[in-house]
């Protein structure tokens, strides 16, 4: 059997410790990325806007829901008109995992028409991923308790 | 020999490199999870985060919308908002905090605030407070009642801070509503998990956002903190209950506890509530502690109250037994009441009592439906039967327990006496008494129960005009002293507690007077200004009697004529209830009290369908079965908006008082309600962070606020110094 001379030997130490290198620097790199730090807990609110077109905006209830992410509710603040500028009410047994239900309604007169905000909803973002937030209109009414036709989203 | 060495040589470097290797891939490991350690500690210890932005500021950024495009040096994309279409890369430091930002003492009590000084009293000094105003609006319907309190905190101080306000409310108080004010715009809080909401509020302090946070130290007392109130600036918290009123010998009684008294806590308790002096933040060794003004110190905290009462029949008499009142009739049924200008003071219970037309009160019923009008809660008076008071008295074996310690010093000790005088002359020779006192020890009056001829009364009256006050509070050892004696089965033992309840072990007094009282019946009596509701009406619902409540302005006579009426005769026990044409679940308290003459019991449940039936009361009186019923109809009910949190908090009440009996672990079975139904309770609390408000640095100073010592009790002998 031929010896394998010192060139071979100590070449093939090298591949190996390169091999080694690499695996070692992917396997870092894949340790590092999706460590979630504590201390990444940053606030932001969420607008979330009614449009009820031409009709006039009494009363509405909506579900916001995160779909990605994770973050707490921390506080609801009511929206620009004033109809809707006290603090909207929410139904903490719905206040489960990554929803909240809102809901608010003014019998009064100059109620809003067209696109309104009517609440900013304070929130708790905790890691990096991106919160992307769904709102799904459950009712809107008119000043006689009617259903109105309207459309929501966030900003 | 040549080819070995080299071989040996290889080996050896690779050995060598291997190891490099493992210790490169390992050592990264080890240090992040020592990062993810840290990290946690770091939430804990409040340390601040430092955000600093790449173009090298770090000021408050708070103005219009915050932008949350965030990013590290390393240039990791973080996804933003849809709608922060250009935001700004931050850097995010973890920071240890200088000694500077890690204290939490209080200001030095020569710092004075910049603005707003009020007038001050001459020969007083003014303290500045963080907590400028309470105004509390209540409305009472019926025996319910919804309350309104808005604390309104203002920083007269140079530096941003931190408010930390220990304050009472009524200990049946069912409390559903949070909103933080900040300028013009309104935040409701989210209720949570106590340990979770903590943790939002800690962060939110940290990282300098304007946020608040509520949680419960007892079922009366709360603290509530304001975090990153920049100078000058104002906010408010507004908290809204609804909770029962009392009723008894023909009186409703409103109460608002306006002070949290100083309470002892035995050696070895650390979870009580400390009575510390101004400044001494941490020095009680409690885990919760009220720093209370010196006698010649006044804060400009004062309060304002207003209450609209809807009796819905005549009100015959009313009173205010601790305030000066302006009260406006409004229609036949409804009068207002406000506080006095000149009695603004929040140093004592505001107490209101009234009488309405009629010889007795009925048993009425509210309703509030669900949404769908298909079933729905209620709460329910039941009034005791009239045919009680023509049964006859059994000889009593009375023991009156007078708490002696330093709170009583003074005024409500001298109430005690009264009291006890005024008992002692409504009793006869064919019962017996003792007398019990109780403060750092506890001694009795004689060997054995006396027999209450006139001798021994007058024996007693001097005995009790003898006794001196002094020392702590030792309430177990006046327990033990009081039902550790042979019982005498011919007569009813009837155990009445006279005392402020001024101590911080609760639940340990009440397990012990659980485990002790055997076939006694306790009645408790709250002397003075601001007694411990929760521990006497407590002490009262264990020990399967009734709480009254006696003043400062109280006449004794009157009161202990009503106690005496009430063990005269015997109560209805053994209270069983069934309901026909409706369907009734859920019904609290499981055991319904026994009920005594003068003295109807609220209880609450679900229905189902309609609300109208028949409820039937069956229980005994003496050794004879009694039954009565009351009509459920929905003529005579009214929607309540707050039955459902009166529901829920009667629950709650319940599942505490079975864990005080049985020492089970509660804690899941309270936080379901309670996260529920939205409601305040030990394990769950109201954050609120505004998101829009950041200030500029971290937290700032932690300032607790002082509050004024009870009418009628005595800074030096109840506060360390």
């Amino acid at each position: 059997m031929k010896r394998p001379r010192l060139f071979e030997v100590v070449l093939a130490a090298l591949l190996l410790s390169l091999v080694t290198l690499i695996v070692w620097h992917q396997a870092k790199s894949g340790i590092e990325a999706p460590l979630i730090d504590n201390a990444e807990i940053r606030f932001e609110s969420v607008d979330v806007w009614v449009d009820s077109a031409t009709q006039k905006l009494a009363a509405y209830q909506f579900e916001l829901a995160l779909e990605n992410g994770t973050a707490e509710i921390v506080g609801l603040e009511g929206g620009d008109h004033r109809a809707f500028a006290e603090p909207p009410y929410y139904d903490p047994a719905a206040l489960h995992g990554k929803r909240i239900i809102v809901a608010a309604f003014n019998t009064g007169v100059g109620l809003p028409k067209g696109k309104t905000r009517v609440a900013r909803v304070h929130m708790q973002i905790t890691g990096i991923d991106k919160p992307h937030y769904v709102v799904k209109l459950m009712e809107s009414c008119g000043p006689s308790g009617e259903k109105i036709p309207a459309t929501a989203g966030v900003n | 020999m040549k080819s070995k060495w080299i071989c040996s040589l290889v080996a050896l470097f690779m050995m060598i490199t291997t190891a490099i290797l493992f210790v490169a891939c390992n050592g990264p490991r080890s240090s992040e999870s020592k990062f993810n350690h840290l990290s946690s500690l770091y939430d804990e210890q409040n340390v601040g985060f430092d955000r600093r932005y790449q173009d090298g500021s770090n000021e408050s950024r708070a103005t219009g919308k915050q932008k949350f495009m965030m990013g590290r040096a390393s240039g990791a994309a973080f996804p933003s908002k849809s709608t922060a279409s250009a935001g700004q890369d931050e850097l995010w430091i973890i920071q240890k905090p200088t000694a500077d930002q890690s204290r939490t003492t209080a200001i030095p009590d020569d710092q004075t605030p910049t603005s707003g000084t009020l007038a001050i009293e001459k020969d007083q000094k003014f303290i500045p407070v963080p907590l400028k105003h309470t105004d509390v609006k209540a409305t009472i319907s019926g025996y319910i009642s919804s309350v309104l309190v808005t604390q309104q905190f203002e920083n007269n101080f140079p530096e941003k801070i931190e408010a930390v306000y220990v304050f009472p409310l009524p200990d049946n108080a069912g409390i559903n509503e949070f909103v933080m004010t900040v300028g013009d715009r309104k935040i409701r809080g989210i209720i949570r998990e106590r340990e979770e909401a903590t943790k939002i509020y800690n962060a939110a302090k940290t990282q300098g956002y304007v946020a608040s946070l509520m949680t419960q130290e007892r079922p009366n007392i709360f603290t509530q903190r304001v975090a990153n109130i920049e100078p000058g600036k104002k906010i408010d918290i507004q908290i809204r209950y609804f909770h029962t009123l009392s009723y008894q010998d023909g009186w409703y009684e409103w109460a608002f506890p306006m002070v949290v008294g100083p309470r002892y806590n035995p050696e070895g308790t650390t979870d009580g509530i400390g009575a510390i002096s101004r400044g001494r933040h941490g020095t009680s060794g409690q885990s919760s502690e009220v720093p209370y003004l010196k006698p010649t110190d006044r804060s400009g905290h004062d309060i304002s109250l207003a209450v609209d009462l809807h009796a819905g029949v005549t009100i015959e008499k009313l009173n205010s037994v601790n305030h000066k009142i302006q009260q406006q009739e409004q229609a036949a049924g409804r009068t207002s009441i406000k506080l006095d200008q000149a009695d603004s003071i929040p140093n004592k219970d505001f107490v209101l009592r009234y009488k309405v037309a009629g010889k007795t009160v009925k048993s009425a019923m509210f309703v509030q439906k669900d949404a769908k009008g298909n079933g729905g809660f209620f709460t329910l008076m039941l009034v005791p039967p009239e045919e009680l008071k023509s049964l006859p008295r059994r000889s009593v074996e009375m023991v009156f327990v007078v708490d002696t310690s330093g709170s009583m010093s003074g005024e409500p000790l001298a109430q005690c006496k009264n009291a006890v005088a005024v008992a002692l002359g409504k009793m006869d020779a064919t019962d017996t008494f003792q007398i019990v006192q109780f403060a750092g020890s506890a001694s009795q009056m004689a060997a054995s129960p006396l027999s209450a001829s006139a001798e021994n009364r007058r024996k007693a009256e001097t005995y009790v005009h003898d006794l001196n006050e002094g020392g702590g509070t030792e309430m177990l050892l006046g327990i033990n002293k009081a039902l550790d004696f042979h019982h005498d089965e011919n007569r009813t033992r009837v155990v009445a507690f006279l005392t402020d309840g001024f101590i911080g072990n609760e639940t340990e007094i009440l397990r012990s007077l659980y485990a002790k009282l055997s076939a006694s019946r306790v009645f408790s009596f709250g002397v003075g200004s601001s007694p411990n509701r929760y521990l006497l009406n407590s002490m009262a619902q264990i020990g399967n009697g009734t709480a009254a409540y006696l003043s400062l302005n109280d006449q004794a006579e009157p009161i202990m004529n009503a106690y005496f009426e009430r063990i005269s005769h015997p109560a209805l026990t053994n209270i069983a209830l069934q309901f026909d044409g409706l369907k009734v679940t859920d019904v609290y308290p499981k055991k319904v009290p026994d009920l005594f003459v003068g003295k109807p019991v609220i209880i609450t449940g679900r229905f189902q369908g309609t609300s109208s039936g028949t409820a039937q009361i069956c229980g005994q009186a003496g050794k004879e079965q009694r039954s009565f019923s009351l009509t459920m109809g929905d003529d005579n009910t009214d929607q309540n908006p707050g039955i459902r949190t009166i529901w829920a908090r009667m629950k709650i009440a319940d599942l505490t008082d079975t864990a005080i009996r049985t020492d089970t672990d509660i804690t899941k079975d309270v936080k379901a309600p309670a996260l529920e139904y939205g409601l305040m309770s030990p394990f769950t609390a109201f954050v609120a962070v505004d998101s829009l408000t950041k200030t500029a640095g971290d937290h700032g100073t932690t300032i607790a606020v002082p509050v004024p010592m009870p009418d009628g009790v005595k800074y030096e002998t109840t506060v360390k110094e």
